[in-house]
């Protein structure tokens, strides 16, 4: 049904149909002063409201009937261009928007058309954009700016807590999160155990985060998905920039290699904790540290055509001497290709590489051995995006990813006594096809609607692959032959959400989708580590299902000074998977026969409240949430808290421009705690006090709330040369939060039992100089 | 970061409020392979905050029979131990232990493993950065072709290692094992007593999740206990094969 009306737009807009009476105007917005793509940038006619906006890749098409119109080119903090054109015809115009910021105060200068309404009227709920030039203000530990760790501060995105990796979006485990960088899947987001985030932020354009309900060209994980941009690279002039704190530096590159039609960027980053232990004796043998690089090329083919090809290459290094060492990974590249088909089809192509892999070394005098696991994907994308008319924009196109996961491979030599076996990587084919239309029904009522087709398929790989019975012990082993399909799932996968605005400034959103998520991540440990197992659907794993409705009210005051968000939503998933009591889950070739599967529900109240402009501006969020499991072997098979759950989650962000050298940012968290488990009694077993447990997650942790403030200095803005202080105080207060709760024996008295707390962190001050030659 | 890490955390002892569990008794069954003496030993549970000492079960009536038919039962030898000889366990044959304390009656059934025999014992030492590591290793011949479960005992100068120790050989099946045991410290002259034993799957599963959560790491829950009747603890039909050296 839908093939036909998809074929029979292409024709009709082929025939030029509707030429006769309209005509387009098409082209590409960018920024002046370093040509970077504006994605979300409006175009319309002026004093009029409705429009188009640009894609993700800079691009537009408006489609009018023949005439003369002044055309308005707008975003936020950039000065509008107006543009006088007599559309009798086809036309393209490319258009250089002026940052406003560039030599005046933001108040002095009037902005005309519109400020940002967008949360009122995009009819997308659940969406938030990041903007990484706004986060250089905020406050991080160790003065790290990490766009994962802003994120955590809005409404229904929770962090994982100190020392973990991970976030977890209303209510869903920290697996059930898309990362994309680039489009490539990103795995492990965080270096050193959750203390930094993969993500340098001088490499970043835009990120957008889509709480569960993302349009149809989106899929692949229940909870939330993340959209990373990299900049393309100044194409007008050269940088070079960077910074450098107490635990880590930065530095980037970026320039054009044609100007206006081709440019490069690099930008590496390392951590150097390290050299503060080799001044201590007892760790001078010890090394720690992560790097990460990403590079950046774009080039302009014509006026149809530009390629883009980008990389990242991150990891994380631990080690003891020569002895032991563990180290991990992530690396990605992408190769895109945008044609312009006409004035109203645009295209993007891209080929997708990205892998993830974790490495456990021992070496002693005679004996070593590795453990090593690997998680690649190869995918192929494609997406047309047809702007029909200033109503209908639809997106449609497929997506195909080849997964092999290998996990525990063991490599030793012969003293190791081992018997090594060469494991083939694990194969799946994971297929979608999507349509989605956003529908422009009258001018305050807007939709999206979207349907996502998709299919896992199980592939033989010509190694021993297993069944288990409900026990959890083998029932059948079978060698199938290499790249033979053995079971295929699918899924339908609608995805609906509406924007309806009451009157100007005010409107009710509604949504809902069906997530499908063939690849998940089981953990032994109560905090998520960059060595857990991923696994994807099998013989014996279903894949994740979500079904999530959404509703919320969104009022913007004072000219969109000021937004008001509610939302509340609630989600069901199925096949949630966990670990039996007592699992064999170390370097285990029959792993799936540990797991127990079950289902899951997550519902809550999210609230922001948010000032956008001005010197001062902030937001304060609140969540009030509950998430829990039903899994058959666990709590006894009964409704159990997840140990995400967190029932009040608050953060308050300020940031106040004092004058164009100086700028602080304070920022509060308060969360009551995570569901935990906790004993009820003590029994003795082999002359040890073990705990009685009764049931599981029944009990909270205690309470977590910090304050940090920040402070930017900005020292130096010449023509040539640009720097400023960062100087941030994590904790100012020193509270010490909790980081773990442990129940032992008394060491003076093992006759007595007692609780014992762990703090990480109380007040940690940093300091980062930050510069840039132009 | 490390160093970051130890300035900066600090732990201190808290109060958590905490719930009473109803009280159950703790069953510790034994039977061993050959002509030995087997354990069974029965305590109660205490709430968290009280101290003291766990309070024994003395007046128990504990029994066993074979799938032969075989019985035997054990007597109260003090401090909630019963203990039972003149009854070889016998690889092969599946045991049933029955315990009644106050009125109720709690059973577990078990299979004896196939008995693997340490064949010899050696103590090391190695450099580590700027620490040692000392470790010994239980060699011994992995039968192949079955999946076996060991677990260990350690006695050094006299004092029981604190702690489960446990080894499976998927990694080593039919392979003379050479995996170590860890010791904290090590001297010239000390004596060490290693106790192997062969042990079940189910065994292995429920000292694994003691283990669990004994470390911290995972969230914790009640291991699956082999007895029927709702008491805690496990039956264990397991052989130990035992060497001692004293390190030169």
């Amino acid at each position: 049904m839908k093939l036909t009306l998809l074929f029979t737009l292409i024709f009709l807009s082929g025939l030029q149909v509707f030429a006769q009476e309209k005509a387009t105007i098409s082209g590409n917005v960018r920024d002046k002063s370093d040509g970077e793509d504006i994605i979300g940038a409006r175009i319309k006619i002026k004093n009029e409201t409705t429009g188009v906006i640009t894609n993700e890749y800079g691009f537009y098409s408006l489609t009018l009937p023949k005439g003369k119109y002044t055309i308005v080119f707008s975003f936020p903090a950039y000065t509008d261009i107006e543009e006088e054109i007599n559309l009798d015809q086809d036309i393209t115009r490319d258009v250089s928007l002026s940052s406003v910021s560039m030599g005046k105060d933001i108040k002095e200068v009037e902005i005309t058309g519109v400020r940002p309404d967008q949360n009122v009227k995009d009819p997308l709920m659940g969406v938030e954009r990041l903007d990484p030039k706004e986060l250089a203000k905020l406050p991080v530990i160790f003065g790290e700016k990490d766009i994962i760790k802003t994120m955590q501060l809005l409404p229904g995105v929770k962090s994982a807590g100190e020392g973990g990796s991970g976030f977890y979006v209303r209510g869903g485990a920290a697996d059930q999160n898309l990362i994309l960088l680039d489009e490539a899947p990103v795995y492990n987001a965080s270096h050193l155990l959750g203390f930094f985030s993969t993500f340098n932020s001088d490499a970043l354009k835009d990120a957008f985060l889509y709480k569960g309900n993302q349009p149809a060209n989106f899929g692949g994980r229940l909870s939330s998905v993340m959209d990373v941009r990299m900049s393309e690279g100044n194409n007008q002039r050269y940088n070079v920039g960077g910074g450098i704190g107490l635990i880590s530096s930065r530095l980037s590159v970026e320039g054009p290699i044609i100007k206006d039609k081709s440019s490069f960027l690099v930008t590496g980053r390392r951590t150097y904790a390290d050299v503060f232990l080799k001044l201590t004796d007892r760790f001078k043998d010890n090394k720690l540290y992560f790097y990460d690089l990403n590079t950046k090329l774009n080039y302009k083919l014509g006026k149809k055509d530009k390629i883009y090809l980008s990389g990242y290459f991150g990891r994380d290094v631990l080690g003891l001497g020569q002895s032991f060492g563990i180290d991990w990974g992530n690396a990605t590249g992408t190769a895109r290709w945008n044609h312009i088909y006409s004035s109203k089809l645009f295209s993007n192509t891209s080929l997708i590489y990205s892998s993830f892999d974790y490495k456990f070394k021992i070496k002693t005098d005679d004996v070593e051995f590795s453990i090593k696991s690997k998680i690649e994907d190869v995918n192929v994308k494609h997406e047309f995006q047809y702007y029909l008319s200033q109503r209908h924009r639809f997106k449609f196109g497929l997506n195909s990813i080849l997964h092999g996961i290998v996990t525990g491979q063991v490599e030793a030599n012969a003293a190791a006594g081992f018997n090594v076996k060469k494991l083939t990587p694990n194969k799946t084919f994971e297929n979608a096809v999507f349509f989605l239309d956003e529908w422009s029904l009258s001018e305050n009522f807007n939709v999206n609607i979207g349907v996502r087709g998709s299919s896992l398929s199980v592939m033989g790989n010509g190694d021993e692959m297993y069944t288990y019975d409900t026990g959890g012990a083998v029932a059948t082993t079978t060698v199938y032959k290499n790249n033979s399909f053995l079971k295929t799932y699918a899924f339908v996968e609608p995805r609906v959400s509406f924007s309806w605005q009451l009157v100007p400034g005010m409107s009710v959103k509604g949504a809902y989708s069906r997530n499908v998520q063939n690849i998940q991540q089981v953990s032994s440990s109560t905090a998520s580590s960059p060595t857990d197992v991923w696994l994807t659907t099998s013989l014996n794993t279903k894949p994740g299902v979500s079904d999530q409705v959404a509703i919320g009210w969104f009022k913007n005051l004072k000219d969109n000074t000021y937004e008001i968000n509610v939302e509340s939503y609630y989600k069901a998933m199925q096949n949630q998977l966990d670990f039996r009591n007592g699992a064999n889950s170390q370097a285990n070739e029959k792993l799936e026969g540990e797991l127990l599967s079950g289902i899951g529900r997550a519902y809550g109240l999210e609230v922001l409240f948010k000032k956008k402009s001005g010197d001062f501006t902030g937001w304060v969020s609140y969540t009030l949430s509950k998430t829990e499991r039903k899994i058959d072997g666990i709590n006894n098979n009964n409704w159990y808290n997840a140990r995400q759950d967190r029932t009040h989650d608050l953060s308050v962000v300020a940031m106040y421009d004092i004058n164009k050298k100086l700028s602080v940012s304070a920022l509060f968290i308060f969360y009551t705690g995570n569901a935990i488990t906790f004993p009820s009694g003590k029994y003795q077993y082999d002359g040890q006090t073990y705990f009685v447990y009764t049931e599981r997650n029944g009990y909270r942790m205690p309470n977590y709330h910090r304050l940090d403030f920040g402070l930017t200095w900005y020292r130096k803005n010449t023509e040539k040369f640009e720097s400023s202080w960062t100087v941030s105080i994590y904790n100012v207060y020193g509270r010490e939060n909790a980081y773990s709760i442990d129940f032992r024996t008394n060491a003076d008295d093992p006759n007595k039992t007692e609780a014992v707390q762990t703090t990480l962190f109380k007040l940690v001050p940093a300091v980062t100089y930050n510069f840039k030659f132009k | 970061m490390a160093t970051v890490l130890f300035t900066n955390s600090c732990q201190k002892v808290i109060d958590v409020d905490l719930n009473d569990a109803s009280a159950n008794i703790v069953v510790e069954g034994e039977v061993l392979v050959g002509d030995t003496t087997h354990r069974v030993k029965i305590t109660r549970t205490m709430n968290f905050d009280e101290s003291g000492e766990f309070p024994t079960v003395q007046n128990a009536i504990v029994t066993v029979v074979d799938n032969l038919g075989n019985s035997g039962t054990f007597t109260h030898v003090g401090d909630g131990v019963y203990e039972l000889s003149s009854y070889p366990g016998v690889e092969g044959r599946t045991y049933t232990l029955t315990v009644v304390v106050d009125g109720k009656t709690y059973s577990a059934s078990s299979t004896m493993p196939a008995f693997v025999p340490m064949d010899s014992l050696y103590a090391e030492q190695i450099p580590f950065g700027a620490d040692t590591f000392s470790f010994v290793t239980p060699e011994r011949l992995d039968p192949a072709g079955i999946a076996n479960y060991y677990q260990f005992r350690i006695t050094q100068n006299g004092e029981v290692y604190d702690g489960i120790t446990l080894q499976t050989d998927q990694l080593y099946d039919g392979n003379t094992i050479v995996e170590p045991l860890f010791l904290e410290e090590l001297e010239v002259n000390d004596t060490i007593r290693v106790d192997m034993f062969s042990i079940t799957k189910a065994a292995w599963t429920y000292h694994n999740q003691l283990l669990n959560n004994s470390t911290g790491q995972s969230t914790p829950a009640n291991p699956i206990s082999n007895f029927s009747g709702g008491c805690l603890g496990f039956f264990s039909t397991r052989g130990c094969s035992s060497k001692t050296l004293i390190f030169q």
